[in-house]
């Protein structure tokens, strides 16, 4: 029967089952069966199939391919395994991917299944195959000694040799009077496990000596040379060389977890929340940071480590954690990189719309379908550079087989029991060999990297897997969120507001309150029960994005569990009392008249209007137009107006209208502001230690007043007000070789002198010298 | 390390009081009415962070826990309470954070008396202070002594090394090693013998009756010598010191903040001990007598000339058997350098509070000692103890005048325009006037302020300039009633015991400084005869940087766990 015809008896299910594994055939589907199995027969759709199969799939296919058609019994002596189950197991698998068809008890390939290049017995063409690349004496000497000559054409013969070398028998005859070590290399071929032989360049067997093992093979027929670069070892000759079976047993069964004494379950439990909810709260403060259009990308692409450590400074985030949780977003679609930045995707409003449970199992389903690992953002590549987020990173074909592999294996062990990673990867790589390529990481690297991930989300918790993990395994949805609402709680619309000005929510507050709190107030801590604090800023803030006193005290009552208390209602009527006192105006062009009458002259003018001028005092006016054009336009008004700097000193003394250019550099101003550090003191420094009782000694000593009490010496009024010059910028006006001279600095010790510090260094002045101290900032 | 779990104590998790906040901070609900039997068991572990009207913050530090191992618990008692109280499971981070933490403190040993390579005693010999072994083990119970020699500054102080885990210290670098290694994260348990100093037996006078807590205060710090008592304001600091010394019976060094201070130990040593007036001794700006008690500022201990430490061997001199130091938190770096000297004796340091505004709590935990006892405020206030307390925050409005002096006035001048405003007198009076009886003090920073305020008032004054005996006489006059109000400066901050003053009204401060609050209101919340509670004023000119001061003092003030209300001046 054709496999078309094969797949028309198929149950719905059997064919949901194939186009869900083979999505490749959905596009054929359209066609009709003819052309979805014209498509799966094709080599690339059957590797495409393959590299996601088992080692037992593939070492019977591979033993199928090799001879076919055959019942499992056939092709479990093949291969040695005594485990009928399996094979049959395996058969039924790649029948159910449309690799192979079962008949009446018998399997035989599907299409080009024969042309397959994933061998991982190592088994090479069959003898028949590579017949044609030897010659008619050759092979009529190799089958002489086999003894099996005289069959009617050649592929016969070739068919006959075959069925010699399969057994051990029919190898060492052949093999029986080769020279020294022709054996040991035979094994050597056999071992690597890969049927093709590189010849070294211009080799040339017929031109060697006679006794060299490798010559020996290609002329005997052992080994076939397909051109001149390469050879294949016949797939017989491993077979026949493999007296205890072509496949270990254990091949054939999956891996099993050998469980390892973990932490009790409780703990695990607690653990998993406890990151589940602080990655859940991490991921809400970094996406809300991206809408608040705050992320930049690099020119070349993804978001750089020093854009992530400001994400993570903002937010309060470890850097490690933001890369990864950047990408989780990503991988969410519910954010997106544009041109310069990240933006989020529409997707992100109904996100928050979720419940919490919800909220966390999106960032699940992403993290599982994700393309690379995500832990490897911000990790240091070979050359040592850190790795950016959404830079298509370590986008290597394990990372779901990793991921996949963690959740159906860790998700079999019990309460209590852990795993351990080396085991684990072993079993991930048995999944999916083929996926696990040259060109990885090692496979327990990679599973390392998917146990970080899923710690991230509280999915695992020290090797052991969280309750979660199994529901995720089955699919089981409604468990997933039973188990997630039991793990991270319910959002809560209320906190409790207190009088220190905090608000604090006993469990996890909901994205929409604590959005508008965040508004209100400053967040203090990003854990599951998350505390604000209330300040003038964050209440001026508020203001600014709109709200007023009424609406914030409304918000507060409707969401706040023991009423708002007094300080905080006081703390927003301050605000909204002073809110406004001052007000800043945008304006470009400022006139100034000598008189009141020019300025309403002006005013009254048809131009005012136009340029938007109006008066702000009896003879200055603004507008929004720059200096220059105003000049021009006052000028075309009859009058004659000049220039200021901003220092008022630029324009003509007799100027009835100044404009004062905003833009005009301004004076040179006094450096007040000397930050003073200890630290910056000179290393041979020998001056009194910047300590206040010594401070308050020195005082004492230098101006000859008891002080019993430091207290009184920090704060109270002193006869003099030395003191409080410690650690200020400060004028010191001094005689100094019969001049008065002026020094400038931060007064660090006052004593018999008063030193400062300055940029020149430290600069000790005798306190007889000094005429005046003055604060420079008046 | 792999920390003990709760779960395996049979306790299972409970939905208890406690919130976990995070790795290393957890929030008690007081609703609960698990709450106060909880907070008990918390407070010997977690620092209280702030204790407002609903919730309260506590969190797991390296010196709580370290405070805590001293104390005796264990990392598996401290998870037990954690669990049994959590209102959900407690996370693995959280654990591994107290155990590990714990473990720390233990796993370097200082011991007093050396035994040499041949294992001959060698103690005995004199140290740096003249006292003591002349060198030190320190030894390593976990093998990490290598790489606590490789910390910074460490390798310096340490001198022979005798095998893996042992290592000679001079004595003299006792303190500095055990500051070094704090720094580290490697707290040393200083189980090194302490000098017995020269005996001066003495016994508290037969009419004390130590409080239940007090009591156990003086236990808690006796085993070590070597600690901090942290008791609040009016719970009878002094007394509980004072039995303290009783117990060594040596000559004893009282370190305090300023000569009023001393006044009062004396006459609390002469009230409630029976020492005689002639073993104590002032040593201050005025005096410089030694004696069997001697009682000596922080200020003269400190003060130099040319750069040198002229008092400093008044330590040496003595062969003290104990240094108390008084308001602990407050020490100055110069006696810490002293302290780091005198680390075999007898420390014994006092406070309300351990908050440095300088977050120097890691030196007096390893120079003065770790915390040897702690009780809550409002434990000792449910027990009658203290008085309960409120405070209000009386808001006034400057005049057009002032709001100009204060809008061109610069840096602390602000203060002052604000610390003035006339509005405040009104306010005061009518405060008065509310508790009439009850004795007040009306506390300010600024004399410019404060002396027209008294006049106004007609109340006498007590400032820097006061002599002593003045302000003694001004204070008893408060305590028997002969007055009603006393207007003080920042002299009342410290160690001013009026216990009958139930209103303290201040005017003005320091920037909002929290000791300063807690002191101030230390003043009001000794318990009264007649049960009455303490009111606590603070008036603000509106709009001016006291309000911002007065915002920080709210807080702490709510922070503490005191009803804090404010209202307007013309709501009076």
């Amino acid at each position: 029967m054709r496999f078309a015809d094969h797949l028309r008896q198929w149950d719905p299910d059997a064919l949901t089952h194939l186009l869900t594994a083979r999505p490749d055939l959905l596009s054929a589907v359209d066609d009709g069966f003819d052309a979805v199995a014209r498509r799966a027969s094709t080599p690339m759709s059957l590797g495409r199939c393959l590299v996601r199969s088992d080692v037992a799939m593939l070492v019977v296919a591979e033993a199928l391919v090799l001879t076919h058609p055959a019942t499992p019994a056939e092709l479990d002596e093949l291969l040695g395994t005594n485990d009928l189950t399996s094979v049959i197991g395996a058969l039924e698998r790649l029948a159910a991917l449309g690799v192979v068809v079962i008949e009446g008890g018998v399997a035989r390939p599907v299409g080009a299944l024969t042309d397959l290049f994933l061998r991982p017995l190592g088994l090479g063409p069959s003898f028949t195959e590579l017949a044609t690349h030897l010659s008619s004496s050759t092979l009529d000497d190799l089958a002489t000694r086999l003894g099996a000559g005289g069959a009617r054409s050649r592929a016969a013969t070739a068919r006959a040799i075959a069925q010699r070398l399969r057994a051990t028998s029919g190898l060492s005859a052949a093999i029986a009077d080769a020279p020294l070590g022709t054996a040991e290399m035979l094994e050597a071929l056999i071992d690597q496990r890969s049927p093709t032989v590189g010849l070294p360049a211009g080799f040339s067997y017929q031109r060697l000596p006679e006794d060299d093992p490798l010559v020996w093979l290609l002329s005997h027929g052992l080994l076939v040379a397909i051109d001149d670069h390469h050879a294949e070892l016949p797939a017989e000759i491993v077979i026949g060389a493999s007296s205890n079976g072509l496949a270990p047993t254990a091949a054939l069964r999956p891996i099993a977890l050998q469980p390892v004494t973990g932490l009790p379950a409780e703990t695990v439990s607690a653990s998993a929340a406890d990151r589940a909810s602080r990655t859940l709260e991490a991921t809400e403060a970094l996406l809300r940071q991206i809408e608040a259009g705050d992320v930049a990308t690099l020119k070349a692409g993804g978001i750089g480590a020093r854009e992530i450590k400001r994400l993570a400074k903002l937010t309060g985030i470890d850097d490690r954690d933001v890369a990864r949780l950047l990408e989780l977003l990503f991988e969410g679609r519910l954010i997106v990189p544009t041109g310069s930045g990240v933006t989020v995707t529409p997707l992100a409003a109904r996100w928050w719309q979720l419940s919490r449970a919800r909220r966390w199992i999106v960032l699940v389903r992403a993290w599982l379908g994700a393309s690379v690992f995500i832990s490897q953002a911000l990790s240091r590549t070979d050359e040592g550079k850190l790795r950016p987020a959404l830079d298509d990173h370590e986008m290597l074909a394990a990372a779901g087989s990793a991921r996949r592999g963690l959740v159906d294996l860790a998700s079999g062990l019990a309460s209590g029991e852990a795993f351990d990673i080396d085991q684990l990867a072993e079993a991930s790589v048995w999944r999916c060999p083929n996926l696990w390529g040259v060109g990885h990481p090692p496979p327990e690297h990679l599973v390392d990297w998917t146990v970080a991930e899923a710690e991230l989300l509280g999915l695992v918790a020290q090797n052991a897997p969280a309750p979660t993990l199994a529901a995720l395994a089955s699919d089981d949805e409604a468990r997933l969120h039973e188990l997630a609402a039991a793990m991270l709680g319910e959002d809560q619309g209320h906190v409790m507001l207190q009088s220190d000005l905090t608000a604090v929510a006993l469990g996890p507050l909901s994205p929409r309150v604590a959005g508008v709190l965040g508004e209100m107030a400053d967040r203090i801590t990003d854990s599951a029960v998350p505390q604000f604090r209330f300040s003038e800023t964050s209440i001026r803030r508020a203001f600014d994005r709109g709200w007023g006193s009424e609406g914030v005290v409304e918000f507060l009552s409707a969401h706040a569990l023991s009423g708002v208390p007094q300080p905080l209602s006081y703390l927003i009527a301050d605000v909204e009392r002073r809110y406004g006192s001052v007000r800043i105006l945008d304006t470009r062009g400022v006139i100034v008249t000598e008189d009141e009458a020019t300025a309403l002259e002006i005013a009254s003018s048809s131009r005012a209007a136009r340029l938007g001028l109006r008066i702000i005092a009896p003879t200055v006016l603004i507008g929004p137009v720059e200096p220059r054009r105003l000049l021009d336009e006052l000028r075309a008004e009859g009058l004659f107006p000049v220039i200021d700097g901003v220092d008022g000193c630029a324009g003509g003394p007799h100027a009835a209208v100044r404009l004062i250019d905003l833009d005009a550099p301004e004076p040179d101003d006094l450096d007040y502001d000397i930050e003073f550090d200890a630290e910056s003191l000179p290393a041979d420094w020998t001056g009194p230690a910047l300590d206040e009782m010594a401070l308050a000694g020195e005082v004492a000593d230098a101006v000859g007043i008891l002080v019993d009490d430091p207290g009184e010496m920090s704060g109270e009024e002193p006869p003099h007000g030395l003191h409080l010059l410690r650690n200020r910028a400060a004028v010191v006006t001094h005689r100094r070789d019969g001049q008065l001279v002026e020094a400038r600095g931060v007064v660090v010790a006052i004593g018999d002198s008063i030193t400062l510090l300055n940029e020149s260094g430290v600069e000790d002045l005798p306190i007889d010298s000094v005429v005046a101290v003055e604060d420079p900032s008046r | 390390m792999t920390p003990p779990s709760g779960a395996d104590s049979g306790t299972p998790p409970a939905n208890g009081p406690l919130l976990i906040a995070g790795a290393d901070t957890v929030l008690l609900q007081l609703a609960h009415p698990e709450a106060e039997e909880c907070r008990t068991r918390l407070a010997a572990f977690a620092e209280l962070e702030r204790s407002p009207d609903h919730v309260h913050t506590f969190r797991l530090t390296d010196l709580g826990l370290w405070n805590a191992r001293a104390a005796g618990l264990d990392a598996e008692s401290v998870i037990d309470t954690l669990t049994r109280y959590s209102a959900g499971p407690v996370p693995h981070a959280m654990m591994v954070l107290v155990a590990d933490t714990m473990a720390r403190f233990g796993a370097l040993v200082l011991d007093g008396s050396v035994a040499d390579a041949n294992g001959a005693s060698r103690g005995g010999d004199e140290a740096g202070d003249g006292v003591g072994p002349a060198s030190l083990l320190l030894r390593s119970t976990d093998g990490s002594l290598d790489e606590a020699l490789a910390e910074p500054g460490v390798a310096t102080l340490v001198g022979e090394r005798i095998d893996e885990d042992r290592v000679r210290v001079p004595a003299l670098n006792r303190g500095r090693l055990k500051q070094a290694l704090v720094e580290a994260r490697r707290p040393v348990d200083d189980r090194a013998a302490v000098s017995p100093g020269l005996a001066f037996g003495f016994d508290l006078s037969s009419d004390l009756e130590l409080r239940p807590y007090q009591r156990q205060a003086v236990d808690s710090w006796l085993p070590a010598a070597a600690g901090v008592v942290v008791l609040p304001c009016g719970a009878g600091k002094t007394v509980t010191a004072l039995a303290a010394a009783a117990e060594v019976g040596a000559r004893t060094l009282i370190l305090v903040t300023g000569e009023a201070s001393m006044q009062q130990w004396k006459s609390e040593l002469l009230q409630f001990t029976t020492v005689d007036e002639a073993d104590i001794g002032f040593y201050s700006a005025r005096s410089k007598a030694v004696a069997p008690i001697t009682i000596a500022t922080y200020h003269v201990i400190s003060a130099r000339r040319n750069g040198e430490f002229r008092h400093l061997d008044l330590i040496q001199r003595g062969d003290w058997g104990l240094v108390i130091y008084d308001e602990v938190h407050l020490l100055p770096s110069a006696v810490f350098q002293m302290t780091a000297g005198i680390q075999s004796r007898r420390r014994l340091g006092l406070t309300a509070t351990l908050i440095r505004e300088d977050g120097r709590q890691g030196d007096v935990f390893s120079l003065v000692g770790p915390k040897r006892f702690d009780v809550p405020w409002r434990e000792l206030e449910l027990q009658g103890w203290l008085a309960p307390a409120t405070c209000t925050e009386v808001r006034v409005v400057p005049t057009e005048a002032e709001r100009l002096a204060h809008a061109t006035a610069t840096g602390q001048e602000k203060a002052k325009v604000a610390a003035g405003v006339e509005a405040k007198i009104d306010v005061v009076r009518r405060l008065l006037a509310r508790h009439r009886g009850e004795g007040a003090l009306v506390i300010g920073t600024y004399l410019v302020a404060l002396a027209p305020l008294a006049e106004a008032l007609d109340a006498p004054m007590v400032s820097g300039e006061t002599s002593a005996a003045e302000r003694l006489r001004l204070f008893d006059a408060l305590r028997v009633g002969e007055i009603d109000v006393l207007v003080v400066s920042k002299v009342a901050n410290f160690s001013l015991d009026l216990p009958e003053v139930s209103v303290a009204i201040q005017v003005s401060g320091t920037f909002g400084s929290r000791q300063e609050e807690a002191q101030r209101l230390g003043r009001v919340v000794r318990p009264k005869a007649d049960g009455r509670q303490a009111h606590f004023y603070t008036v603000v000119a509106r709009d001016t940087v006291e309000q911002e001061y007065a915002q920080r003092r709210q807080l702490f003030l709510a922070e503490q766990g005191y009803a804090y209300e404010i209202i307007d001046g013309t709501d009076l």
